[in-house]
């Protein structure tokens, strides 16, 4: 379907579940009426039910044959939730803090519930975005073919011009990453920072994540740490890869779970807390053998031996995670902003991993134009 | 409920004794001339009765949609039409028990809503365009009025067959819906320009159809109540007497329903399409006959199997089907599965037909199967 093919490995052994690639995105995103209950990006407990509630089992996505199946559409109040507001100048009066709205769910309504039962329980989190599938569900299903996937990187997008608030891409998604705008009538969903993909930089979620679980490159990228993680080790998987539509945003199964306790609170040898079936559910068969082989890689680490996946997985530099630009975007970028300064002061700052050194900050920034600093005297540097 | 239920039955017996009229003339809508035309003058027009049938040539991927439609009655409906010298104007009338506003803060609900459809090209020398948004050979131009709340909802779009709906806009033209609480009834009015650069309606018989929209079940795009072709008489204007007698063709008893059902089996037709009782050709592979006769003339129906080439309709979206036995690509995508396109593109992008022409068929044979057709709604 495209020539070239953006994907994004997340490393669920590393995610703590903080929400800032929620927040990332939602700050950059959301910047029109009726985006405000849609997160394209959101982090869930599992075991749970997700967001919208229950979204594995809305159906969408294609059958054993290759034929789209049928999906349901969520509801606002009682699958996304609506987004409420606090009664905060009611404080001055002396009222409780409540909500303006009687919630009945929301993103992360179930957050850290997981399951098993006590001493036993367990959970991890899985965050998702739209998994620009190579199969897109939404795509198959728009009646007026208005979701297209870009040539040069296989980024799934709406055009908005050609929508018309049918909907049937919601029911097509068994991922439920696509979202109806209701203020204009018409679908939204995850563009994976496309703008800032064509200038270098990583997606925001990518580039916000704290516990840097997330790499981003392209899949012929042989060089690339996506491309070792999918294809040269095959540690990372696609979530729920039965539902056919190939999905491009891959997980490295978690291996992490304490040791089940026994019934004098013992902890029982060689046991696993998450239910094997269950990360089968998730990632499908290979799940095993991507285990092993992280087990393995580890282990070799331990003994003091070389492990290149290992050295990936820790993510030492920003500049190896996301490899995106090796000038393939600046051939086709705006020329007008090939080689100016911002352009190359943004890419430095994109280049910067933890190792690196701090670029000085040009006046072009906002607060040092707005909000000159004051004279430094010790205390706390910045 | 025990009133409701009564009027549903009530209302099923009126469809019941109406829906089977099989006559020209009650296709024919008269135009009055008026001097002015609005809401008011148009409802002391005479109304005739137009009954539309649940859309069933292609099925959407909505689930809870897709099993409300399984159970949707016919819609009668109620339309007036009047003309004068620059403008047409045509009121709407039909009963909605559930009134339906696309909420501005939900993500699961639609409005009810108002299609009104005309041909671009008709006349002498003309076929009659699939009446579900045109084909490849007969654009269409659909005037598309919905209840949402907090803006006006009125597009209008010119369309080749599914999916090629374009937008466009036409000025000067103006589509209410008001809906009366205690009737239970919407009230749509459209008046527009008898003559715009798309859209030439000066003519003695002008092909329109209707559809109508019920958010409360989920309708919107296909899934939607639709009327076959009726023909607006505008005395004003000569109609070509060729062309009447054309699009009059097959009404009234024309043949064998029961033979034509056999024919159809001899003649492979079920091997592609799904009608009746006949459901073994895969889902999609061909438009579903299952209400054909509900919305189609007769005149198209005999065209369609004579001459399928002539209204070539798109697929809904080839991208539906993937051919799982199929070579991946390097990024892991399937191909499409050819088996479940609707034509083939031959030279000059010109798209074929895959349904070969039954050309052969005697008149007898093809007057039998469009008989039998006619039944099916």
């Amino acid at each position: 379907m495209s020539k070239r093919q953006l994907a994004m490995v997340m490393d669920l052994n590393k995610c703590i579940g903080c929400q800032t690639c929620t927040v990332a995105c939602k700050t950059q995103w959301t910047n029109r009426n009726g985006r405000e209950y849609m997160y394209w990006n959101n982090v869930e407990t599992h075991p749970g039910a997700g967001y919208p509630r229950n979204w594995m089992e809305a159906g969408g996505g294609f059958d054993e044959e290759g034929n789209l199946r049928d999906g349901i559409i969520p509801d606002m109040v009682l699958d996304y939730g609506v987004p409420w507001d606090y009664n905060h100048d009611e404080l001055f009066s002396g009222n409780l803090l409540k909500p303006n709205t009687a919630p009945e769910w929301g993103p992360n309504w179930d957050e850290d519930v997981g399951g098993g039962e006590y001493p036993n329980s367990y959970f991890f989190y899985i965050p998702r975005i739209c998994n620009h599938c190579s199969n897109p569900g939404c795509l198959a299903a728009c009646p007026r073919e208005a979701i297209f996937k870009r040539e040069q990187d296989g980024i799934v997008l709406v055009d908005l011009e050609r929508c018309q608030g049918y909907r049937y891409c919601i029911a097509g998604c068994p991922y439920k990453k696509i979202y109806f705008n209701p203020k204009i009538s018409k679908s939204e969903k995850c563009i994976f920072c496309f703008p800032r993909v064509e200038k270098g930089l990583p997606p925001a979620c990518a580039h916000q994540c704290v516990g840097r679980i997330r790499f981003v490159g392209f899949l012929d990228d042989e060089e690339g740490q996506v491309y070792k993680l999918v294809h040269k080790y095959k540690v990372a998987l696609p979530l729920r890869p039965d539902f056919g539509t190939q999905p491009n945003v891959y997980y490295v199964p978690p291996l992490f779970d304490p040791p089940k306790f026994d019934d004098s609170m013992a902890p029982i040898d060689n046991s696993r807390r998450v239910p094997i079936e269950y990360l089968e559910l998730l990632f499908g068969k290979e799940v095993h053998q991507a285990l092993e082989t992280l087990r393995k890689e580890m282990e070799k680490r331990a003994r003091g031996e070389e492990s290149e996946l290992m050295d990936i997985l820790i993510a030492y530099s920003h500049r190896d995670m996301f490899r995106l630009d090796n000038n393939y975007y600046q051939q086709t970028t705006d020329k007008k902003l090939k080689g100016t300064e911002f352009f190359k002061v943004i890419d430095q700052r994109y280049l910067q991993g933890a190792n690196t050194k701090r670029v000085e900050i040009k006046d072009y920034t906002f607060h040092e134009k707005v909000l000159p600093l004051p004279p430094r005297e010790g205390g706390h540097g910045h | 409920m025990k009133k409701k239920l009564t009027l549903f039955a009530i209302s099923a017996l009126v469809l019941s004794s109406n829906a089977g009229t099989d006559n020209f003339n009650d296709d024919v809508l008269e135009a009055k001339q008026l001097a002015k035309i609005d809401a008011q003058s148009l409802s002391s027009v005479p109304t005739k009765k137009v009954v539309l049938y649940p859309q069933y040539s292609v099925r959407l991927n909505d689930k809870n949609a897709n099993e409300i439609v399984e159970k949707e009655q016919p819609v009668e409906a109620e339309v007036a039409v009047g003309y004068n010298q620059k403008e047409i104007g045509i009121l709407i009338r039909w009963k909605d028990e559930t009134k339906s506003v696309q909420p501005a803060l939900a993500t699961n609900k639609y409005g009810d809503g108002v299609a009104v459809e005309f041909p671009t090209v008709y006349g002498k020398g003309k076929t009659l365009a699939y009446v579900g948004m045109g084909d490849s050979n007969h654009p269409v131009m659909v005037y598309l009025k919905k209840a949402v709340e907090g803006k006006e909802y009125k597009k209008s779009f010119i369309s080749e067959g599914f999916g090629t709906m374009t937008e466009i806009e036409e000025k000067g033209y103006n589509f209410t819906m008001q809906y009366d609480d205690s009737k239970k009834e919407w009230t749509a009015v459209i008046v527009k320009p008898l003559k715009t650069p798309d859209l030439n309606l000066a003519s003695g018989m002008v092909p329109v159809a209707f559809a109508v929209y019920d958010g409360n079940s989920l309708n919107r795009d296909g899934n939607k109540r639709i009327s076959s072709w009726k023909f607006i008489k505008i005395d004003k204007f000569k109609a070509d007497p060729s062309y009447v007698k054309y699009i009059s063709w097959g009404y009234g008893e024309i043949g064998d329903p029961a033979r034509g059902k056999e024919l159809m089996t001899q003649n492979g037709c079920n091997g592609c399409h799904r009608y009746a009782d006949q459901n073994t050709a895969p889902e999609g592979l061909a438009p579903n006959l299952s209400k054909i006769g509900g919305y189609s003339n007769p005149i198209y129906l005999k065209e369609s199997i004579i001459n399928p080439n002539d209204v070539v309709i798109r697929n809904l979206n080839i991208n539906r089907h993937y051919n799982k036995s199929g070579e991946k690509d390097k990024n892991g995508a399937y191909p499409n599965n050819d088996m479940y396109t609707w034509y083939i593109k031959g030279d000059k992008g010109k798209l074929q037909s895959k349904m070969p022409p039954f050309a052969h068929l005697s008149e007898k044979d093809v007057a039998d199967i469009v008989a039998y057709l006619k039944t099916l709604k």
